[in-house]
């Protein structure tokens, strides 16, 4: 089985070096991947750092035996530095994983969210994580838990969309005089929205129902729940 | 057909379906407005005629449903229950048919005749929707108007229909029945029977209707039931039915009535949709996106704010001040004429004066509501609700409470007024009860005397101070009211942002003439009466010279008999103040004054000035200074010297005396606004909560003043 290959290859063990260091390998590998040769400049915009900084990295990763360079040359990963860099990314890659099909956030954010904490993961977390993952992501297992973990995952209160996003009404929470206005103006299950835009301020939101647009506190929009369309595209269980 | 028969139409629709535009075409200048008994909400009634016949429309608040949660729907209800209307006039708007429908819905089986009238047609084609008119009429068993409102098409088929229903000749007039599903119709049957178990209430109220209202568990219906004999059973019935279907369907039951009600709506809505374009971002979007911005958005509300006011205070200035010198010319006319002696004072004075009062106020309120009106109509004051409602929400208010507050800063009056725009009633009260703290410009003549004459240097400071301590005091105030009144309901704020609409002309012009005439109607006859009271009571008791004497003597030591003696005449006028019962009231009151460093001749001079603000300072004039004609602004030179060393007022009651004269009593026009708008206990409770704050406020300043300095 797969888990077991990553625990023999030590994929998520701890490789001594510093978050920053990680990164670097991580980057030259994936753009050696891409590429034919990696220089510096490539390293500096994909990490969006200056060239002098990258510089100093390299030269440090050099002296530690991970990476062949020469000055104004390409950059090269010695093996052990291909094995580290491997590492990290399957932990990125695990991580991010999780993100996006566990929690179901979105491609670019769980690529983001993955990056932040990566480095700061324990080797065991990461192979429970990637337990998890792989029982969710297995199509041995599917079945009604799983539609409704993503359902649940996918659940959103309105005033969490962004400005242009649509969704469908799942749940109206509401109470009283407010529950019965939203109800009265079209608010209900299965109803599309639009969120238009927030208020300068942040609170009201604007959203569009049917075909006309009503304006809500934040406070009265956190009792609308809501899951957003492209998900719903994408989820093939509806 | 009896040719006499005054016929009796209502109006009902959702906010922004252009339901006043009808009216207006309905009934031109034939309309008044009044309120609602017993409520601050507006009821405007206008007659239409049809040749011969007569009839009488009613223009009911604008609602979305008739589920009775809010005051607006309970008086739409009552009246279409009650009054037993021959027609109701359901106007929707035709862009927005799935929602506005939502509200025919509710008044099938309500007992009523219902004419559908598809208000602004022509906006719905030009997005490219087109009703099939005919099959709806048949489908709702209620005849369909196609209107467009503003350029009064459609308008003359409307009354047409209108008399035919009322006559009974109208053939679309059919009784349908919304299918709520087989497990509630069954219940919805079951409460019916137990309903008609009392033949009387059938006579009085649709069963079917009563039904649906009980199973929605609708408090309004159950107390109208209450006096009945089988009320337990009904109950009891309707309690069991909405427990089955609950179960039944795993959701509340208006969740399950409402999506029924919608249902119905969308099902309708596919049977008679002749074409529908997908809708494009319109004009609306694109202007949105800019006054609603998150750079040009406050600027461009500031800009209009601004172009508002000083269209309002500056641009009336001129017709103000004509008004103020015709008067002034007339009294001075009159003043030739007559014998000297009571009844020419009484008239110049008095009533003169009082008139000059008056009217002064209407050049703002005619520019004000020119304005308001445009705004409103546009659908610019929802945005302008929308990207203030956060600050407004955190001190308590409603984003639309935000112009009415600014407008309170040049005069209080036209500003309460325009509280109007705020549906929702408590928003709308606690907007009115803090507008007064709003420093409006009849405060700023005693600022500007106060301050000049004690803070020199910093007297623009201090003044600014003191229109910062109004709207703190605002604040707390709102925060303050919505415990003692509103604890429990926090309005909601959903809100239509509607599309953006050019008003036309008449429309503006219409809601002007309104405001105005109510305002001429409502208040000055209160406000003119007042105003003559209090002059009276300066001017009374009457008496000789000689007899007077000073009362309180020994609380004025700054005044010695020696400087009576100087200015004969002054004295005179003086201790003809001091005598009359307002000069009485003032020494009565005047201990209750003393703890904030007031002198007696200073509290009589904010006696005086309920009537406006300003006055106080023409007040102190006659105590202070030489005997002459003074009018608010102008301020000879040595008063100053005058209200330092005659009174020994010190810079801190000065300032005391400033803030007491910006938050006490709202003056008599204000406190008239507040009563005809919101109702007279409120403007009471104005009157005393903003006495005892003052108060308090002063005296705790005052006090600490003291330690300090």
């Amino acid at each position: 089985m797969k888990l077991k290959d990553a625990r023999e290859d030590g994929f998520f063990n701890n490789s001594g070096l510093s978050a920053h260091m990680e990164d670097y390998l991580e980057t030259i590998s994936m753009l050696a991947q891409k590429k034919r040769v990696v220089r510096v400049k490539d390293i500096a915009k994909k990490l969006n750092v200056k060239m002098p900084s990258v510089t100093v990295a390299l030269q440090k990763l050099k002296e530690l035996g991970l990476i062949s360079y020469e000055k104004y040359g390409f950059v090269e990963l010695t093996d052990e530095g291909e094995k580290i860099a491997k590492r990290v990314y399957s932990r990125h890659s695990c991580l991010a994983d999780f993100f996006e099909n566990v929690l179901r956030i979105s491609k670019v954010e769980a690529d983001s969210e993955a990056c932040k904490v990566e480095h700061h993961l324990s080797p065991q977390s990461c192979r429970q994580l990637k337990r998890l993952v792989d029982f969710v992501n297995s199509s041995e297992t599917d079945g009604k838990w799983k539609d409704d973990l993503f359902a649940k995952m996918d659940e959103r209160q309105l005033c969490e969309l962004k400005e242009g996003d649509r969704a469908v009404i799942v749940r109206i929470d509401a109470q009283g005089e407010l529950k019965k206005r939203l109800l009265e103006l079209g608010f209900k299950k299965g109803e599309q929205v639009e969120l238009i835009r927030y208020a300068p301020l942040e609170d009201p939101l604007q959203v569009k129902i049917k075909r006309y647009n009503v304006s809500l506190r934040i406070d009265e929009a956190k009792t609308i729940t809501v899951m957003p369309v492209k998900k719903l595209e994408s989820n093939a269980n509806r | 057909m009896q040719t006499d028969k005054i016929i009796r139409a209502g109006l009902v629709g959702n906010p922004n379906c252009g339901k006043t535009t009808i009216f207006n075409a309905l009934t031109g200048l034939h309309q008044r407005t009044a309120n609602w008994s017993g409520v601050t909400i507006e009821k405007k009634e206008g007659i239409a005629r049809f040749g011969e016949l007569t009839i009488k429309i009613v223009d009911l608040p604008g609602i979305y449903s008739l589920s009775a949660y809010s005051l607006e729907e309970i008086i739409a209800r009552n009246y279409i229950i009650h009054e037993q209307p021959d027609v109701i006039v359901n106007i929707v708007d035709a862009g927005n048919l799935e929602r506005n429908l939502y509200l025919t819905a509710q008044l099938i089986n309500i007992g009523v005749r219902v004419i559908l009238v598809l208000n602004m047609y022509d906006e719905a084609q030009d997005q490219g929707i087109e009703y099939d008119t005919e099959k709806m009429s048949l489908l709702l068993g209620m005849p369909v108007v196609k209107t467009v409102g503003t350029k009064g098409e459609g308008i003359r088929e409307l009354l047409s229909t209108i008399v035919a229903v009322a006559t009974n000749i109208e053939k679309n007039i059919r009784s349908i029945q919304i299918n709520y599903g087989e497990d509630i119709e069954t219940e919805i049957k079951q409460i019916q029977n137990k309903i008609e178990k009392e033949r009387t209430i059938g006579m009085r109220y649709s069963t079917r209707w009563l039904a649906l209202r009980l199973l929605e568990n609708d408090t309004d219906v159950f107390e109208k039931l209450r006096p009945y004999p089988n009320y337990g059973d009904i109950v009891q019935q309707a309690k069991i039915s909405r427990e089955i279907i609950e179960k039944k369907y795993g959701d509340e039951i208006e969740i399950i009535m409402a999506e029924r009600r919608q249902g119905f709506v969308t099902g309708l809505l596919k049977e008679v949709t002749l074409r529908i374009k997908e809708s494009k971002p319109d004009i609306s979007e694109r202007i949105d996106k800019i006054v609603m911005n998150k750079y040009f958005g406050y600027p461009i509300l500031l800009f209009l704010l601004w172009v508002l006011f000083q269209s309002t205070y500056v641009l009336g200035e001129y017709p103000r001040n004509l008004i103020e010198k015709s008067v002034h010319g007339l009294i001075a006319i009159v003043t030739a004429i007559l014998p000297d002696g009571f009844a020419k004072r009484l008239l110049t004075e008095g009533i003169l004066a009082g008139v000059g009062g008056v009217v002064v106020f209407l050049p703002n309120i005619l520019i004000l509501f020119l304005g308001i009106s445009f705004l409103e109509d546009t659908g610019y004051m929802a945005r302008a609700a929308f990207i203030m409602d956060k600050i407004m929400h955190k001190l308590g208010l409603h984003g639309k409470s935000f112009i009415p507050l600014v407008m309170g800063f040049g005069c209080n009056v036209p500003a309460i007024m325009a509280t109007r725009s705020l549906e929702n009633t408590r928003d709308r009260i606690i907007t009115v009860l803090v507008n007064p703290f709003m420093s409006c410009s009849a405060r700023l003549p005693v600022y500007v005397l106060f301050a000049s004459v004690f803070f020199q240097q910093y007297a623009g400071t201090v003044i600014l101070s003191l229109y910062f301590v109004g709207m703190i005091m605002a604040f707390i105030s709102s925060k303050i009211f919505h415990i003692l009144f509103f604890k429990t309901k926090t309005a909601p704020f959903v809100m239509e942002l509607p599309p953006y609409r050019l008003p036309t002309v008449r429309a503006i012009l219409l809601h002007m003439w309104n405001r105005s005439s109510q305002y001429l109607r409502k208040m000055s006859g209160i406000i003119l009466l007042l105003s003559i009271i209090v002059w009276l009571l300066c001017e009374f008791p009457q008496h000789n010279d000689s007899q007077l004497a000073f009362p309180n003597e020994h609380s004025s030591p700054a005044i010695t008999r020696q400087d009576m003696n100087a200015n004969n005449q002054l004295a005179s006028t003086q201790r003809a103040l001091a005598n009359s019962y307002m000069g009485k009231i003032g020494s009565t009151i005047a201990p209750l004054l003393e703890p904030l460093g007031f002198t007696w001749q200073m509290s009589v001079a904010l006696l005086t000035g309920i009537v406006a603000k300003e006055v106080v300072i023409s007040t102190l004039n006659i105590f202070y200074m030489e005997n002459r004609m003074y009018t608010s602004h102008s301020r000879p030179p040595d008063l100053d010297a005058a209200l330092k060393s005659d009174f020994a007022i010190t810079p801190l009651i000065a300032y005391v005396y400033m803030l007491f004269v910006l938050l006490y009593i709202p003056c008599v026009a204000t406190s008239v606004a507040i009563g005809r708008e919101i109702g007279w206990q409120w403007a009471f409770f104005s009157i005393a909560y903003n006495l005892i704050l003052t108060w308090i406020v002063c005296f705790l300043v005052y006090r600490i003043g003291l330690l300090i300095t």
